[in-house]
């Protein structure tokens, strides 16, 4: 009857987690990119970056190369041209993918465009070639041009517009370093080259990695000589990150989840318990995924993989309790199992209310990225100690724990902490010197995440040489200018504009992409109208420039129409733009929020020092203009990130000392339970130092779990005190289980070449050896002179 | 027993028929092809003689029709071939210019401008056109049939004409802009290259006399 209540709950138990694993499978929103580090309140400037990052163009390009990249290749130029064509038809076909250039021109698209028909509006320095002088020049290259016979769409093209205005403007719209062969893109190196803008944006790797594949087997149709190819651009780097950071910790994880298998099965010999250790931590990640999910909608990846790091201390509770079981299970009668929870509760719930304590502090955040990581944190610890103490009992187990036999023989080893004054002493001066040495340190913090990236610097260098190439905008550099009204920030970019020009050549940058290349304000417009010759004045000067010319004028009859036109349309501004891609493109480099406008101006090709320098002469009081760094913002936006988390982190040490001193009642029992933890997180910190790291935000929040672990030992091992010797070995022989298995997992992740990976495995390895150390060192004197006495 | 030797008889006849529709299949296709090998075989003993040249100079004669024009263009001046890579275009009449192209460099020399130097590779109408005129000249037919439809008729003086259609090929871009081109040939002299494009456009370059011929 007992046993069939039993199954009944522990089914309820399974349903319910199939309920929570059915939620998140059709809710769950996994958000992977900056806001994580952006408080929830952002100012403009700060909004309008992130914004930028997310959905700019800049992270949606992909660039391919065809052949092969040494400079003394064999490139066959004429076979590359052709199979850069084949693929620029075969990709476009893709809905997934915007944009695919190589550099050949669609002559229909910009014949039907409105643009060509506002082209003598859009085009600057139009009127200054229409006087006899310049027509005459103009005519004689087109002399020269119809040497060869032309096809209907170029003859079309020359008859509206024989003064290569409007090809001349949008060569100038995509100047690049490419030189045109076989009327594609080739680099230096001979390699044909194509940009390739996708519809998703370069943070979205499910997509990117289905784009990425279909662009592999496109080229895999082609006969690509030994199919040298190479695909680059910011998806790439995202891509290159996650699946090296993916194929490491499968590796590791695998290694190490059989290494402390292989090590739990020695010691408990049950193939079932190592399922029944798991189950409280994949309740905990069920529970703390789906809170989240259902508070904001959403939950960040880095919340994720930081919650699931730090409530790891989640497979200590069934670890305490099997250890427990070991003088009680030698029938198959629930009660004793109940009973061995309630032993081992008090001390499991004090260790549980302490750390969710030390965790709430970092939920009055004003971060989403940490008020998420608390509320992971605590809902799933909690959820870990309830599966522990309800669930778990309501399993038989029979307890073979051999080698609890052999941890007898060895605690003979802890004589060496017999006299604890003289060590406490000596880990205390070891405290205050690393404290000294943690403040006095020069680099203490790293704000800096590239330099966490997995990623090579030649993958990074290549992308940044490309975007040079096609001046491309960087993802580092822009100029943001600012109006209350839309034709107020236009006017303001053009004013500028002379300045950037001069910024091109003192080398500060190569280029600048800038809305009023594309689309001048109405003000400009309307001035290039009234320049404008009417069509009796410029059919006089056409006369005359073509009077000892073999053209006849009324071939060109389209064109005089065309400036006719010009002269008395209405001005073109963004709303009026019909639906495509440069409306798209000119909608993102305007921004209006909160009845302020604010227009992004792109750079490629950025000298930082010149630029700098040079701006802030240029325009160091003005109001209207800022130079953004991104780099710098996300360093601000880090340390400032850093810096609350550091200030929770402290609040949250202050509440644990204040609980437990309430708790507890003996101001001489704190150390007992503070030193451990405190000192392991100082030690720890110490020693990363010391080997050169600096820390980063991915060290302190895994010095929560060292907390956590900390505070779990030295509740068991100070409040074992009072109890019959088996029971403190018993004690001390789960503890060290618990940090066992800790720095079994951690330590192989340590083993990474991924600095994030390594930054966690480090501090989490160290931060549970020194938590252990410590609550040996500075529990009770009594109980280990009592058990050194008796061994 | 009777009907067993029915059933082998319609078996015998369906496998008769379809041995005769494989042939018939590839007679037609070994016809196509036999076609298509006729035609190289043709091209390439018609060009068989300018291989034999090595260096030829010429005056010429070019008329150059469009709609853009009030009338047509006459102008006139010498070409210089020297295999296998050379071309020297001197325009005497109506403006001198000299046109030089060497492998992919082409220099243009004005009384305005001086030199000019470009990549030939930038101009890739130019460039197919020149590799035309160099693939005759080196008796390259299987360039000439990789982009051409070919067809040889004869003129009213019994001269050759060699009839070129742009192929529709994927990076063919001739396609939009010529219709078709016609070389008169004489054994081992081209006496005319007429090209026909589309909306009246029109080049004809007529060869007057030979003022040198290198074997």
């Amino acid at each position: 009857m007992f046993r069939k209540k039993n199954n009944i709950i522990i089914t309820a138990y399974f349903i319910v987690a199939g309920l929570l694993l059915i939620y998140l499978i059709n809710s769950l929103h996994l958000r992977s990119d900056m806001s994580f580090f952006s408080p929830n309140t952002l100012s403009e400037t700060d909004t309008l970056i992130q914004e930028y990052l997310l959905e700019s163009d800049a992270n949606r390009l992909l660039f391919l190369q065809l052949g092969e990249s040494h400079p003394n290749n064999k490139n066959d130029i004429k076979k590359l041209a052709e199979l850069s064509i084949q693929l620029r038809k075969n990709i476009q076909m893709n809905p997934h993918f915007n944009l695919v250039e190589n550099g050949q021109k669609s002559v229909n698209t910009t014949l039907n465009s409105q643009l060509y028909r506002y082209r003598y509006l859009l085009s600057p320095n139009v009127s200054e070639q229409l006087t006899v002088s310049s027509l005459k020049k103009q005519f004689h290259y087109l002399l020269e041009r119809l040497q060869l016979i032309a096809s209907p769409d170029a003859q079309k093209i020359m008859a509206e517009s024989p003064l290569n205005i409007w090809f001349s403007h949008l060569k100038s719209l995509h100047n690049t370093q490419l030189s045109l062969k076989e009327d594609v893109w080739f680099n230096q190196n001979n390699q044909a080259v194509l940009l390739i803008k996708t519809k998703a944006t370069g943070f979205s790797i499910d997509q990117q990695k289905k784009n990425v594949h279909f662009i592999e087997a496109q080229i895999k149709q082609l006969p690509l000589t030994n199919n040298h190819y190479t695909l680059s651009g910011a998806a790439m780097i995202t891509l290159a990150n996650s699946k090296q950071i993916a194929f490491q910790i499968q590796v590791i994880s695998t290694v190490a989840s059989v290494i402390l298998a292989l090590f739990l099965w020695t010691l408990f010999r049950s193939i079932k318990l190592l399922f029944l250790l798991a189950l409280p931590l994949i309740f905990a990640i069920l529970v703390g995924m789906s809170v989240v999910n259902f508070f904001y909608g959403y939950i960040h990846g880095i919340s994720l993989a930081f919650g699931i790091t730090i409530i790891g201390i989640a497979v200590d509770y069934p670890i305490h309790y099997f250890s427990h079981l070991i003088n009680t299970n030698k029938t198959e009668d629930f009660s004793d199992h109940k009973n061995v929870m309630l032993t081992i509760w008090p001390k499991l719930r004090l260790g549980l209310v302490t750390t969710l304590i030390g965790f709430s502090a970092i939920t009055f955040s004003s971060f989403s990225g940490l008020n998420q990581l608390g509320i992971f944190a605590m809902s799933g610890l909690i959820s870990a100690a309830l599966i522990t103490r309800y669930l778990l009992p309501m399993f038989i187990y029979k307890n073979h724990l051999i080698a609890l036999l052999w941890f007898k023989k060895f605690i003979a080893y802890f004589i060496l902490f017999k006299n604890y004054f003289i060590y406490r002493v000596l880990i205390f001066i070891l405290i205050l010197i690393a404290i000294v040495y943690i403040s006095t340190h020069e680099k203490l913090w790293e704000n800096d995440l590239a330099s966490l990236s997995p990623v090579s610097n030649e993958l990074k260098q290549q992308d940044f040489k490309l975007r040079k190439s096609l001046n491309l905008p960087e993802l580092r550099y822009l100029l943001l200018v600012s109006a209350e009204t839309e034709q107020g920030v236009l006017q303001q970019t053009e004013a500028i504009t002379p300045f950037l020009e001069q910024f091109i050549h003192s080398g500060a940058i190569s280029f600048y992409d800038a809305v009023t290349r594309y689309l001048p304000s109405i003000n400009t417009q309307m001035e290039r109208q009234k320049q404008l010759l009417d069509s009796d004045q410029l059919y006089h000067n056409m006369r005359l420039a073509l009077l000892e010319s073999p053209f006849d004028i009324e071939a060109f009859r389209p064109f005089i129409d065309a400036v006719a036109d010009n002269k008395q349309l209405k001005p073109l501004r963004p709303d009026d733009l019909e639906a495509s891609l440069f409306r798209t493109k000119i909608k993102s480099m305007l921004n209006q929020k909160k009845g302020q406008w604010t227009g992004l101006i792109f750079l490629s090709g950025v000298e930082a020092s010149t630029l700098t320098a040079e701006f802030y002469h240029l325009f160091n009081n003005s109001q209207t203009i800022q130079l953004i760094d991104i780099k710098q913002q996300t360093h601000h936006l880090v340390a400032n990130y850093r810096s609350e988390s550091v200030r929770w982190f402290l609040w949250g040490s202050v509440f644990i000392v204040l609980f437990l001193f309430f708790y507890i009642k003996k101001i001489t029992a704190l150390p007992a339970l503070i030193f451990p933890f405190s000192g392991a997180i100082i030690f720890t910190l110490s020693l990363l130092l010391l080997f050169g790291y600096s820390i980063s935000i991915f060290h302190l929040v895994t010095l929560l779990l060292v907390v956590g672990l900390g505070i779990d030992y030295s509740i068991f091992i100070y409040k074992s005190d009072h109890l019959i010797e088996d029971a403190q070995i018993m004690t001390l022989f789960s503890v060290l289980v618990c940090m066992l298995s800790s720095f079994i997992m951690f330590f192989s992740l340590s083993l990474s070449s991924i600095p994030v990976l390594k930054a966690i495995g480090l501090t989490a390895s160290m931060g549970a050896s020194f938590a252990f150390i410590l609550s040996l060192i500075f529990s009770r004197p009594s109980y280990s002179v009592h058990l050194l006495c008796k061994h | 027993m009777i009907f067993g030797m029915m059933k082998n008889k319609l078996r015998t006849t369906v496998i008769m028929i379809m041995l005769m529709m494989i042939t018939l299949l590839s007679l037609t296709v070994y016809a196509d092809n036999l076609d298509e090998m006729r035609t190289n075989k043709t091209l390439e003993s018609l060009l068989l003689p300018f291989t034999q040249i090595s260096s030829i100079h010429f005056n010429y004669t070019e008329i150059r029709s469009s709609f853009f024009f009030k009338k047509k263009q006459i102008s006139q001046g010498n070409i210089q071939y020297i295999k296998p890579d050379t071309i020297i275009k001197r325009i005497v009449k109506p403006h001198y210019k000299k046109i030089e192209i060497h492998k992919n460099k082409l220099v243009i020399h004005s009384m305005e401008k001086g030199a000019l130097k470009v990549d030939i590779n930038d101009y890739p109408q130019l460039k197919h056109f020149i590799h035309l005129i160099k693939s005759i000249l080196n008796g390259n037919a299987h360039y000439i049939s990789k982009y051409y439809e070919v067809s040889l008729d004869l003129n009213s003086k019994s001269f050759l004409i060699l009839n070129l259609i742009p192929k529709k090929l994927p990076n063919n871009n001739e396609v939009k802009r010529i219709k078709s081109i016609h070389i008169t040939i004489n054994y081992d002299q081209i006496n005319s290259i007429k090209i026909l494009g589309f909306g009246g456009e029109t080049s004809t370059l007529m060869i007057n006399d030979i003022l040198e011929k290198t074997l």
